[in-house]
């Protein structure tokens, strides 16, 4: 017997409550209006060409708790991390005593093609570092690097190891090449030089289609009729809303810093090779000589998880600890029971490296 | 502009502008953008789910005691030879089954610019035969050189997408048998839903897809259909900036010198503040003798990179923000000119967003 077994009452019904569902879910949408992202207060402490830092919670709160800087990616924006309050990564490691900070690095505008990644990591980063430094009269503070900043993180502790505690880098990849990575395979025969040629900063729009392609049918069909599934749950509603509106607010990439980390991470690999240059000088990752975790997400289809534990053979740290998640590249962040487990981890590696 | 347009290209000319206008308009992309992912935006998601479920409802209906299974996978092998040929069907099983790779492909910004494309391709289609084969001369050679280079990218790239899509029909197709095989298989679960089928078909969409993607040749088609849509918009750039030169408008080259050289004096500026300040505020380093990497020069530059409002920062903090530099990490005196160099045919690559071909320009 084949496994189709479908009645036409049955599907004559299914029919009739999804064309149920949509118009209530109309009225649904009607009703939600704007949700709001990005929910912890916050303060711009330092800015630095566009490029802000930010302190979360009261100015007077976390005076003795320990600071922890968050390095986001380049693509999208930092407000993942802190969509509502119970599916908060940055309220969630305040709960546990940390004194969050994160560079926000803006939009690129058109006159900001000119940036590369060493502006990025010699000058952004390493600005927001040393102005921490001073501003709590520290030598060094933990950084924690979601992504792609977690690869900006990494590059940053090699050059700048004296100033990294300790180094927590989440769903971050370092193997560029590794063999599921499918947006690694789709650029590898890419002329990023003659992409930004012709149309400078690589837009949000672009970047969306090239992340939807990897997985199109779930994410532009599946995706949206489970969605459906939720009408009847105003905050999965309200949640649904505020990751579609987080997902497609995409800054555009400044064309260098885009042709560099095409082609120097995506296609050369150089950074698992040991050839990677920053500002002229050599990322050599034995030079990562303080704490790393290393968070990972099994079901990681941007970053596999074989991208992110290549780190853990490079770094010359003794002290190296992963951690892996369940869920996917975002789902980790977001999942519903995620938002506790990476700062779970963090909390607790952190607190065994403070030898509590 | 007018006198030196002739009579004999001078309508083609006014209507391939345009259209061009009408292109540069909307962004190179702007109608894609305006209704981006027609599967996926929520309303036309719906209406492809319900179209995929009618089709479903209409092969029960057929007879309501028949074999289900064997009727659908009929109507996939239908949706199978219509993907496998030139003359795809527009049934809605078939449209909706080809719906994501094919509306994913044709959001993408800057390489398809829609109607106004069209039009403006086939202003230029009933001349540009006899034009691409024969040399340009005349008074409006630099004119029709450009137009044919337009023309050719534009040749280019339609068949670089062909092949891509190529590669989404034969995934669709090969996603089509599997499914098909599926149903037929009585090993599994049984499906008693449309939404049931919907997501067995998703998984078995993604899979092949995914198959196809990963694939050597795909690789190779895709970078070549991402290149000749550079070509294209370069080609369509350089008339454009031929007919911004008619009005003493900056062209893309131009502010891009500009940029540079702004970029440069910024970087200048920042190593000679940091010169200035004194490092007395610095936090103690960890001594080289930890063998690490020695740290880049610090550069701190004051200017903001877009419009906002810079925070003021506590005196101590920007002393030990800016350390003093090396003089090896100057940058060099001599910046850029802004001028609109001829784009060298040749390039290295990476050296438009090369630094160091950048700061070594002026040497």
């Amino acid at each position: 017997m084949p496994r189709l077994k479908l009645q036409i009452d049955a599907v004559n019904k299914e029919i009739a409550d999804f064309q149920n569902s949509m118009r209530r879910g109309l009225g649904v949408l009607r009703e939600m209006g704007e949700v709001p992202i990005g929910i912890t207060p916050r303060t711009l402490i330092f800015e630095l060409e566009g490029v802000r830092l930010y302190r979360y919670g009261a100015a007077s709160s976390g005076i003795d708790s320990t600071p922890l800087l968050i390095v986001y990616a380049l693509v999208n924006r930092p407000e993942v991390a802190d969509l509502q309050a119970d599916r908060s990564l940055i309220a969630a490691l305040m709960a546990r005593g940390f004194d969050v900070y994160l560079i926000d690095w803006g939009y690129p505008g058109g006159a900001d093609r000119m940036l590369g990644l060493d502006d990025y990591v010699t000058r952004y980063i390493d600005g927001c570092v040393e102005y921490l430094l001073a501003r709590l009269h520290r030598p060094s503070l933990p950084l924690l690097g979601i992504c792609q900043g977690g690869t900006l993180s990494v590059c940053y502790a090699a050059l700048y190891p004296h100033k990294v505690e300790r180094l927590i880098t989440t769903v971050t990849p370092i193997d560029f090449h590794t063999a599921e990575d499918m947006l690694s395979h789709l650029v590898r025969r890419v002329d990023v030089t003659r992409v930004v040629e012709s149309c400078g900063n690589v837009s949000g729009d672009l970047l969306n289609v090239l992340f939807l392609s990897l997985k199109p049918y779930r994410l532009t069909q599946q995706k949206y009729l489970r969605f459906l599934d939720q009408l009847d749950d105003a905050a999965a509603v309200a949640m649904f809303l505020r990751m579609e509106q987080w997902i497609f607010d995409s800054p555009a990439l400044a064309a260098r810093a885009c042709v560099e980390f095409l082609q120097d991470f995506y296609q050369g690999n150089k950074l698992l090779k040991g050839e990677l240059q920053i500002a002229g000088h050599g990322i050599d990752l034995r030079a990562v000589n303080m704490p790393v975790l290393n968070i990972y997400a099994r079901d990681d289809h941007l970053v596999p998880p074989a991208a992110s534990r290549a780190l853990g053979a490079l770094v010359g740290t003794t002290d190296y600890t992963e951690v892996e998640l369940a869920g996917g590249h975002i789902g980790v962040y977001v999942g519903l029971k995620s938002s506790g487990s990476v700062p779970v981890a963090v909390a607790e590696w952190m607190a065994r490296a403070d030898g509590a | 502009m007018g006198r030196s347009v002739s009579s004999d290209y001078g309508a083609p000319w006014l209507a391939a502008w345009r259209n061009w206008m009408g292109l540069a308009g909307q962004g190179f992309g702007g109608e894609a953008r305006a209704k981006p992912f027609e599967a996926g935006a929520a309303s036309g998601f719906a209406q492809a789910y319900l179209n995929f479920a009618r089709v479903v409802q209409q092969i029960l209906k057929q007879g309501a005691n028949g074999d289900v299974a064997k009727r659908f996978i009929s109507a996939l092998q239908g949706a199978n030879y219509a993907a496998a040929g030139p003359a795809a069907g527009n049934d809605l099983l078939n449209a909706f089954l080809r719906a994501a790779p094919s509306a994913l492909l044709a959001s993408i910004p800057n390489a398809n610019a829609g109607q106004a494309w069209q039009q403006f391709s086939a202003s230029l289609q009933g001349w540009s035969a006899e034009l691409l084969a024969l040399p340009s001369v005349g008074p409006q050679r630099e004119w029709l050189e450009l137009l044919k280079a337009v023309q050719h990218a534009a040749f280019t790239e339609q068949a670089a997408r062909a092949r891509v899509d190529e590669h989404y029909r034969l995934a669709t197709r090969t996603a089509l048998e599997r499914f098909a095989r599926f149903l037929q298989d009585d090993s599994g679960a049984p499906i008693t839903s449309v939404r049931g089928l919907f997501d067995a078909w998703i998984d078995h969409a993604e899979a092949a897809y995914a198959e196809r993607v990963m694939g050597a040749a795909f690789a190779c088609d895709f970078g070549a259909w991402v290149d000749a849509g550079s070509d294209l918009r370069l080609a369509l750039r350089a008339l454009g900036a031929r007919v911004s030169a008619l009005f003493d408008t900056p062209g893309r080259e131009e502010i891009d010198a500009l940029i540079k050289r702004q970029y440069i004096l910024q970087r200048e500026l920042a190593t000679l503040r940091a010169e200035r300040a004194v490092p007395c505020a610095a936090p103690p380093l960890v001594p080289s003798s930890r063998g690490v990497v020695e740290p880049p020069t610090v550069q701190v530059v004051s200017a903001p990179r877009a419009a906002t409002s810079p925070v003021k920062r506590p005196r101590q903090a920007r002393k030990a923000a800016s350390p003093p530099a090396k003089k090896a990490d100057k940058a060099p005196a001599q910046v850029p000119r802004a001028t609109t160099p001829k784009r060298p045919k040749n390039k290295s690559a990476r050296s438009e967003f090369d630094i160091a071909h950048i700061l070594d320009a002026g040497k």
